[in-house]
């Protein structure tokens, strides 16, 4: 089995011309075990864009450790930001083959994982043609091409509407499920957490660390609106702490 | 008051436009009647039988090949330096007195300087004409790598994009537009001053050719030789600018 283990001791931006330095994460430590899908949600500001770059290695400037147990420091991951991100002077096709890597996958692969996520003949389109919530998609769509053991979201769904953003929730649970990997999303809205997660990590305010961890066994697409308001309730029972944020 | 109406064609435009400039150049022409401002007549003429003697497409052709090794090194060169300041501050900071000391060394300074150093040589010559191009090039890239988009550097960085991955994809297409802006004013810049450069100290070429007819007052050969240059410069433009700029703005086509 491998597991992630991020333990991250300080985080501290330095100073900057008229900025005083900034503790955001202190004493931050969590292990993923394979295929588990962690939500992280914490106010705003907390850091948690802060913590996904460091586990995606775009910041090295910390002083901790993020590492797999399994293989030592190299951890495959790929990420989903909280914009697409996409290269608009490349078609959709490319942009998800230029993730890949050196060898690529066969289109048609990639234009089935498409087709599955609503998108059809788009692949020698290019982002602009397409709707914020199609790029989105093709976001997605990227992170699950490339072969990775960890898929780090940041906020994924954020600006979309209330359906869109369910239909998006619904399609990441199928891909989650054909493709199983560790998870780490970021959300700063409840529902969403409770939808999606078998482990929330609740996070405090800068400089940052967990204040509760709560897993939550049953299943994420036997989950009704109900359950989920239950789901709640026992977390704020259980975690009196964190009522604030519930 | 009436309007003229000026045709919304651009094709026509144009030339109707060089039309009447031929026309003031000729009437100017039999007003002055005299050698020192030949007409366009004769200055066709004269081009004609300078292509065909064939000292025309030898000298041009000389300098056209001067124009592109020193048009490519000073792009190659001024696009790498560049990159390089626009991305790291500090180096930035250091060496822009270096360069606002290269911008600020009059073109004749450095052509002189490069004869008297390295001789007068093909190598002197190229060198003299990149270094009067290249500053140029540098402070207009390093604008544009200033500007690079970190959200797609950082997400180059995430899915482990090699460093020529990177260039390519990500970075080279965002600095294309400051590329194109730097090649047309290069080009405009560098042929001007590779006449200089061959009027100093080269037994050939268009500048050499033009003090020749300077000294035996040869005013329509100069008229002639000039033409036939702005005509190449512009067939340069509208045969591989031009499509380079169509081709790079593809994708923000709908």
């Amino acid at each position: 089995m491998s597991q992630l283990i991020v333990n991250i001791k300080d985080k501290t931006f330095p100073q900057r011309n008229d900025q005083e330095a900034f503790t955001a994460i202190q004493n931050l430590r969590f292990e993923i075990e394979n295929h588990q899908f962690v939500c992280l949600v914490g106010p705003s500001g907390c850091g948690k864009t802060t913590l996904l770059n460091i586990i995606a290695g775009l910041d090295s400037t910390f002083d901790g450790r993020i590492r797999d147990n399994n293989k030592g420091v190299s951890i495959q991951s790929s990420y989903v930001f909280q914009t697409p991100r996409l290269l608009p002077w490349r078609t959709v096709l490319d942009n998800i083959q230029l993730a890949i890597g050196e060898k690529g996958r066969p289109t048609s692969v990639i234009d089935d994982l498409l087709q599955s996520l609503g998108l059809k003949n788009c692949l020698y389109k290019y982002p602009q043609q397409l709707s914020l919530g199609m790029q989105r998609r093709v976001a997605l769509a990227r992170a699950f091409s490339v072969p990775s053991e960890l898929l780090l979201m940041d906020e994924p769904f954020v600006s979309l509407d209330q359906a869109t953003a369910r239909n998006a929730r619904k399609l990441l649970l199928r891909l989650w499920a054909e493709q199983a990997r560790k998870v780490i999303f970021v959300t700063h809205d409840l529902n969403e957490a409770f939808e999606l997660a078998d482990r929330i990590l609740f996070l405090s305010e800068s400089p940052s660390h967990i204040i509760a961890d709560i897993p939550i066994d049953m299943p994420q697409l036997d989950r009704s609106a109900v359950d989920i308001k239950k789901l709640k309730e026992q977390a704020s029972i259980d975690h009196p702490n964190i009522r604030s944020l519930l | 008051m009436f309007k003229i109406k000026l045709p919304k064609n651009s094709g026509l435009n144009l030339i109707l436009s060089l039309g009447l400039l031929l026309i003031i150049w000729q009437l100017s022409a039999s007003y002055v009647n005299s050698y020192v401002l030949p007409s366009p007549t004769a200055v066709l003429l004269q081009l004609i039988s300078s292509i065909k003697s064939g000292d025309l497409p030898y000298h041009l052709g000389i300098t056209l090949s001067r124009l592109i090794v020193s048009f490519l090194l000073a792009m190659l060169f001024g696009i790498a330096i560049g990159l390089l300041l626009g991305r790291h501050k500090k180096t930035d900071d250091f060496f822009d007195s270096w360069l606002i000391i290269l911008l600020n060394i009059p073109a004749l300074v450095t052509i002189v300087m490069c004869y008297v150093w390295f001789g007068l040589v093909e190598s002197a010559a190229i060198l003299a004409v990149v270094i009067n191009k290249i500053p140029n090039v540098i402070v207009t890239i390093r604008e544009g790598a200033k500007n690079l988009d970190e959200e797609l550097l950082q997400m180059a960085k995430a899915y482990r994009f090699s460093r020529l991955k990177t260039l390519q994809h990500v970075v080279l297409p965002q600095l294309y537009p400051y590329i194109m802006a730097s090649a047309r004013t290069g080009l405009a810049l560098i042929w001007k001053i590779i006449l200089v450069v061959e009027l100093l100290g080269r037994s050939n070429g268009m500048g050499y050719q033009i003090h020749l007819f300077f000294q035996l007052f040869d005013i329509t050969s100069i008229l002639a030789y000039t033409v036939s240059f702005i005509v190449l410069i512009q067939f340069i433009e509208i045969s591989i600018l031009k499509p380079l700029d169509k081709k790079s703005r593809q994708w923000k086509g709908s």
